[in-house]
């Protein structure tokens, strides 16, 4: 089989998910929930009216739009995770339990290849909401600023590649699982853990140097994990570029260096899931 | 076959794993590099300050972080000193460049971090991660490791926000701070004060504020805020403290009453903020005119924050409020100078600017009064000296150091003339100028006290605080100058009366009189040889 033959088949797939994907009623949901909190975000305000007055003036018109930009970009974290988490658990278990796979597979579609088409599928459709969250943040800060900060361009990339990290290890979890559900509870924990990250490292220093040999064998433990797990409040990076001058060169060196890693990781999570879905029976 | 395959897949796995472990090491490398990156540019717009301020450096001191034996100074001082050869020419802008202590121009690096341009950011940053400053940059996280940087704000680590959370961040639990919502959770804390704010509970809206900007150190909307309700609106609700129950403050060097802790309270936070956000010229300019100027009356510190808010992006505004400070501070030359440069048409000016034309002659007219004053003083030291040196029997000393006294008095005739011109035409323009007419009041009064006729003085006083309030206080004063200056030999001093609020100052004055003297140095434009500095 040629390189485009062996590729051929993973476009139909991936084509496929993201049509299944996005009829989804609990995505659909997430979505819906997702844009009333966007737009929400712009009534929020209406509790701050009453002071309008500081001595350097025009304090809450910069608090409102703050306040905008803070609740969307989190909730277009939160929910973009919840939707990439969701899907990402049950695209491969669900056509397991309807048996659509046994169909897939007995075309002449190999392993590799309906796992890509599928990871790419769940990919599309992360993206998609992303974007379509997005552009409503965009619309409702430009109803409050008339302005679209085009380094914002920068932030939702950088939540992608978070979402990226999170999605590749869920997909594959999901792959050796039965169902979506062991999948889903493991995508929100390693969300979690991926942002509990940093207290590892704050256990190491406290428990590293003890005489305890408990603590030290913990702070041992904290020390690894924090260096091997991935840590995605690296990617809150994103607030910086929200806040900070158009002009700031750690900022400018880590985007680059951060997609990298975001990369590295939904790589070898990818590598998981193949190396799990080829071992799996079916 | 299988599992060969399985086992490189397997293999495959583990090494990029492992490779984004590597690349997250590098990311754990640049983020250390970038709080020294940060460091370096609060430090180089902070430290300044802190010393042109004439206090002690104070960051931490109101957080309940325990700093022994602080290494900040020493550390900057040794980075600075490698800068100076590292860093590329930086242009010395003299407006804002100079040291007020000094006299010199400041290091490359306070001024490379204080212009902030892309180019010099760049070479800061490359700074930040060149191997000559393996040192600097190694010892600055030990001594951020072991708690030894007064500097060192709860923005830097988690871990230092967990050990001033108790003092710092009161009512706030840690799984606030999850999933990267720390902002979101400062934002509707945000909104809780102003809740509080409403309903007047006050003393529910300290920690609140202290734990919205503990969470988001970027909420600089947070900090002005917080320091206008701890500033004007706490301080508003309570009672002056009488001059005699002040006590003596040594960090702040100054006689502290109720209301001044809250002023400085503000002052603080503006300084906390500051510190973490060095780009922003509201911080500046709120530090300067809100509350040093407008609160604390300490013009010169004043100066000098909005000074800084003008070196940064700003807006226009905040120059012609420096101006203002400026001429407030004595300093009117300078603040003529910004005048003109404001309204100069090749620079982009704004050419017959209706308050710079009339602001340049009031800061001439004040200028001219200085000067004249000075040169009335140089007078009266040197017909001193010259009766001093007559009762030695030296002649030839006294009798030239009485034709300096002659001279002395012929300058300060002939600015108090310039001054008057001045403000007769301030008053001729403006119809009711109320400062021309105040200023006029006084000089005519001062001029007749020295004639004697004290009690025309003292009329002509009388009118103008009624007619011109603004320079109520300078009236005032001149007026208890002049009654205390009366002795019973002085013909008309069974006239003279005082009123129950200038008998009541005199009372507050004797009760203090043994204070701590906290005059500001004062700027001397003639100088003699009869007079010290």
């Amino acid at each position: 089989m040629s390189a485009p033959d062996s590729l051929r088949g993973i476009w139909p797939i991936a084509v496929y998910t993201w049509r299944e994907g996005i009829r989804k009623k609990t995505l659909i949901g997430f979505l819906i929930l997702s844009l009333l909190v966007i737009f929400g975000s712009m009534f929020m305000t209406a509790f701050m009216a009453g002071i309008d007055y500081s001595p350097s003036g025009e304090i809450n018109i910069d608090v409102e739009s703050k306040l905008v930009k803070d609740v969307c970009v989190s909730a277009i974290a939160i929910f973009g995770v919840l939707i990439a988490i969701f899907t990402s658990a049950s695209v491969v278990p669900q056509e397991l339990e309807n048996r659509v796979i046994y169909t897939v597979l007995s075309k002449p579609v190999r392993r590799y290849q309906y796992l890509l088409g599928k990871f790419l599928g769940v990919q599309m459709i992360v993206i998609a909401n992303l974007l379509l969250m997005s552009v409503l943040f965009f619309i409702a800060l430009w109803i409050k600023e008339q302005i679209i900060p085009t380094l914002l361009l920068w932030s939702t990339l950088l939540t992608y590649f978070q979402f990226l990290i999170v999605s590749s290890f869920t997909f594959a979890i999901s792959c050796a699982a039965t169902s979506s559900v062991l999948p889903t509870i493991a995508g929100l924990f390693i969300y979690i853990t991926g942002n509990l990250t940093n207290y590892l490292n704050d256990v190491f220093k406290r428990s590293s140097g003890s005489d305890n040999p408990f603590e030290s064998a913990v702070a041992e433990v904290a020390f690894y994990l924090y260096a091997i797990l991935p840590n995605l409040r690296n990617f809150d990076l994103k607030d910086q570029i929200l806040y900070l001058a158009p002009n700031d060169p750690p900022a400018g060196i880590l985007i680059p260096n951060l997609i990298l890693y975001g990369v590295l990781y939904a790589l070898s999570g990818y590598l998981l899931a193949f190396w799990l879905f080829r071992r799996k029976e079916l | 076959m299988n599992s060969k395959s399985n086992a490189l897949i397997g293999l495959c796995f583990a090494a990029v794993f492992i490779l984004g472990a590597l690349q997250g090491s590098r990311i754990n490398t640049i983020k250390k590099d970038e709080v020294f990156y940060r460091w370096l540019i609060s430090a180089g717009t902070q430290i300044p300050l802190t010393k042109d301020e004439r206090i002690e450096f104070e960051r931490g001191a109101n957080s309940g972080r325990n700093v022994t034996d602080p290494m900040d100074d020493e550390l900057f001082t040794a980075i600075d000193d490698l800068a100076e050869g590292y860093l590329p020419e930086v242009p010395i802008d003299p407006e804002s460049d100079i040291s007020q202590i000094t006299g010199e121009p400041y290091s490359k690096l306070i001024r490379a971090a204080r212009l902030g341009s892309a180019a010099l950011d760049d070479k800061i940053w490359e700074m930040a991660t060149a191997p000559e400053f393996a040192e600097q940059t190694a010892n600055f996280h030990t001594y951020l490791s072991t708690n030894r940087l007064q500097s060192a704000s709860a923005a830097f680590s988690l871990s230092t926000l967990y050990q001033g959370e108790e003092q710092q961040a009161q009512g706030v639990g840690v799984t606030s701070m999850f999933f990267g919502l720390r902002k979101v959770a400062a934002n509707f804390l945000w909104l809780q004060v102003e809740d509080f704010w409403h309903e007047g509970q006050m003393h529910r809206m300290v920690p609140l504020m202290r734990t919205c900007v503990a969470l988001d150190p970027s909420f600089v909307d947070a900090y002005l805020m917080g320091a206008w309700h701890l500033a004007y609106n706490i301080p508003a609700a309570l009672e002056f403290t009488p001059e005699e129950l002040k006590e003596w403050s040594e960090r702040r060097q100054r006689w502290m009453g109720v209301r001044e802790h809250w002023y400085f309270a503000g002052v603080d936070l503006l300084k906390d903020g500051a510190w973490n956000n060095p780009r922003d010229f509201r911080l500046y300019f709120d530090l300067g005119y809100s509350i040093y100027e407008n609160k604390l009356e300490d013009h010169e510190n004043a100066a000098i924050y909005i000074r800084e808010a003008t070196r940064q992006w700003h807006e226009l505004w905040v120059d012609r409020m420096y101006y203002l400070v400026l001429m407030r501070n004595g300093q009117y030359e300078e603040s003529i100078e910004g005048w003109e440069y404001y309204m100069h048409p090749d620079k982009g000016g704004f050419p017959g600017h209706l308050v710079g034309t009339r602001s340049i002659k009031t800061n001439k007219a004040f200028l001219a009064e200085a000067r004249s004053e000075d040169a009335h003083e140089c007078a009266d030291a040197a017909r001193a000296f010259s009766v001093e040196a007559a009762k030695r029997g030296d002649d030839a000393e006294a009798q030239k150091a009485l034709a300096a006294a002659v001279e002395f008095e012929q300058l300060a005739k002939s600015e108090m003339a310039t001054a008057r011109t001045m403000w007769d035409l301030l008053l001729g323009q403006g119809a009711g100028d109320t400062l021309a007419l105040s200023r006029l009041a006084l000089i005519d009064s001062r001029e007749k006290w020295r004639n004697g006729d004290w009690q025309v003085a003292l009329g002509d006083l009388e009118f103008a605080s009624y007619e011109a309030i603004t320079y109520y206080e300078d009236l005032s004063a001149l007026t208890m100058e002049i009654k205390l200056s009366i002795s019973e030999d002085d013909p008309g001093y069974e006239d003279l009366v005082f009123t129950t609020s200038e008998r009541m100052a005199i009372e507050r004055r004797g009760r203090v009189a043994d204070r701590k003297d906290v005059t500001k140095n004062r700027i001397r434009r003639i100088t003699c040889d009869y007079i010290g500095e």
